[in-house]
């Protein structure tokens, strides 16, 4: 720790990569509240140390802390609501970071502000399913950007080429997919993506079924009821909650791939810039 | 010009006092917030320019950090430095002990305690309160009572922790051990029985039910196929690997559920221990 509060050692220190140092030299600044007109920069760059940390959470938390008497004028404000959306994002809480978005746009009727935003916006929002409202945020995008004509016209033609009905991606129903298990053994799983799954887990489904059967028409009511239907009632349910849990990974991947999609037609466009 | 010098060394060593009880309120400051790792970084730096008592503030943040993230054996190092003209040092002690006996190092909790040098009331109540603690856990329940008797009742600080501690002395005396050749018979006549006997009532429905399905199954084969059809033997091979699992497990339990007792009167009496360390000492 320097022994005087100072910024620009904790700026060395973030620069240089020594972002938990940096955090320490930054809350130092804060404790000896020296510059009270810095404090809410100060708390920003702590946030920053905490996100190159992958510690968002705190990120978030010192972030929050920030107080702007009046935010429509400090600049600062719009960086905190960026950087607050970001992680709230990286945290996996999409829901809230389109809430801090929403909440910086109605401040500000700059749209022109905006800009940075946007693509965040577009990925909370794809993670949301919300096709059209992020389609609609990566054209505003596109529109904001500096670019030929030329090159809007193509990244707008992508855009709307992955936001088309047969490129989005097939969101499978959580709900969907256990009542298919629920009637039939093994169609949760081929719904949720996972055929071969589906078919083995059907497949063991039906012969221990076709056991209990075979034990009961033979007279074997005991060994059938419990051997079969005990064993069977396992089989079910874990293929039951198996359905569900294929269905939300697959969703997971599909949003996934979407989004790296969209990064990566953001860092073209960039690059064309 | 001797005075000169003498005037700017004087002010030297008051600027770099100031700014070390600086550096100390920032420590004192991380761990009030909660960020042990940060405030440990700190006091990991060279200090050099600070004189005893920063030193000793110093220490007891160390210990106070380290106990805070249970890195016991270090705390107790930093906190044993902690000297004794410091305003920090009984709890120093204090915490230090009981970091030892949280560590199970009984014999070491004993000399810190017995060492600290306490005169007069709470802290020689507390003192012994805390002893007789480390009697209990070393299972001189005799000698935890006389130590637990020997103490004034009237001081609130420990009263309440007084009463329980001697509950549980009571407790310990009226324990009386399963058996596990008795539970491993009950299970042998009727499956799920002993472990209802060592108190684990819903393990023993669960395993009587098991065994009652399977015994049923190889009832019902043997009855309509015969003693040598492979399905009686199947079946009734499941029904012994379980009837005599169920038995050795209804043994090992005997044992389990005692460590698990012996577990909890431990933790119980960790946390009476506890109780009035944070009540008086912060």
């Amino acid at each position: 720790m320097n022994k005087k509060a100072d910024a620009a050692n904790a700026d060395s220190l973030f620069n240089s990569g020594n972002y938990f140092e940096a955090s320490i030299e930054y809350e130092y600044l804060i404790f000896r509240a020296e510059q009270p007109e810095n404090l809410n920069l100060f708390k920003y760059k702590k946030a920053l140390c905490y996100k190159k940390l992958n510690d968002f959470n705190r990120a978030i938390n010192e972030l929050q802390s920030a107080y702007f008497e009046n935010p429509k004028e400090d600049t600062l404000y719009r960086f905190v609501c960026y950087e607050q959306s970001l992680c709230f994002y990286l945290n996996g809480e999409p829901q809230k970071a389109l809430w801090k978005i929403d909440e910086y746009f109605h401040l500000n009727a700059d749209s022109s502000l905006f800009f940075d935003f946007l693509p965040i916006r577009a990925i909370c929002l794809n993670e949301t399913f919300q096709w059209d409202e992020a389609r609609k945020c990566l054209l505003a995008f596109v529109q904001m950007q500096d670019l030929t004509t030329e090159n809007k016209t193509e990244l707008e033609h992508l855009i709307h080429e992955l936001y088309h009905k047969k490129n989005v991606p097939k969101i499978r129903s959580v709900k969907k997919a256990e009542l298919f298990s629920r009637i039939i053994p093994g169609t949760g799983q081929i719904y949720a993506g996972m055929t071969g799954e589906g078919i083995v887990n059907f497949l063991i489904n039906a012969s221990i079924l076709a056991f209990t059967a075979h034990q009961a028409y033979n007279g074997f009511y005991i060994t059938g009821y419990l051997a079969g239907l005990g064993f069977f009632n396992k089989t079910y349910h874990g293929g039951i909650k198996r359905a569900e849990a294929i269905a939300l990974q697959k969703n997971k991947e599909l949003i996934a791939n979407l989004n790296s999609r969209i990064i990566a037609l953001i860092s073209t466009g960039s690059n064309s810039n | 010009m001797r005075s000169l010098f003498l005037l700017f060394f004087i002010f030297k060593i008051g600027l770099a006092t100031g700014q070390n009880s600086d550096e100390l309120k920032f420590i004192n400051y991380l761990i009030n917030k909660g960020d042990y790792k940060e405030a440990l970084f700190l006091t990991e730096k060279s200090f050099s320019d600070f004189n005893p008592e920063q030193f000793d503030s110093l220490n007891y943040f160390k210990g106070w950090a380290h106990y805070s993230v249970k890195n016991l054996e270090l705390s107790t190092l930093s906190l044993l430095n902690v000297s004794k003209s410091s305003p920090f040092y009984p709890k120093s002690r204090f915490f230090a002990g009981y970091n030892q006996i949280y560590l199970g190092n009984y014999a070491e909790a004993k000399e810190i305690l017995i060492q600290t040098e306490v005169t007069e009331d709470p802290n020689l109540s507390l003192l012994t309160f805390e002893l007789s603690g480390i009697e209990m856990l070393e299972g001189n329940w005799s000698e935890a009572k006389n130590r637990l008797s020997a103490l004034n009742q009237n001081i609130a600080l420990i009263n309440q922790q007084i009463a329980i501690l001697n509950k549980i002395c009571e407790e310990q005396e009226n324990h009386r051990q399963k058996s596990p050749v008795l539970a491993g018979i009950m299970s042998g006549i009727i499956p799920g029985s002993g472990k209802i006997y060592v108190g684990k009532t819903g393990e023993g429905i669960a395993s009587l039910i098991t065994n009652a399905g399977f015994g049923l199954i190889t009832w019902e084969n043997y009855r309509k196929l015969g003693i040598n059809n492979f399905k009686t033997i199947f079946f009734g091979g499941i029904f012994i690997a379980n009837y005599i699992s169920n038995i050795y497990g209804t043994v090992i339990s005997v044992k389990t559920i005692e460590n698990e007792y012996q577990n909890k009167l431990h933790n119980q009496i960790l946390f009476q221990l506890h109780i009035p360390l944070r009540n008086f000492f912060e």
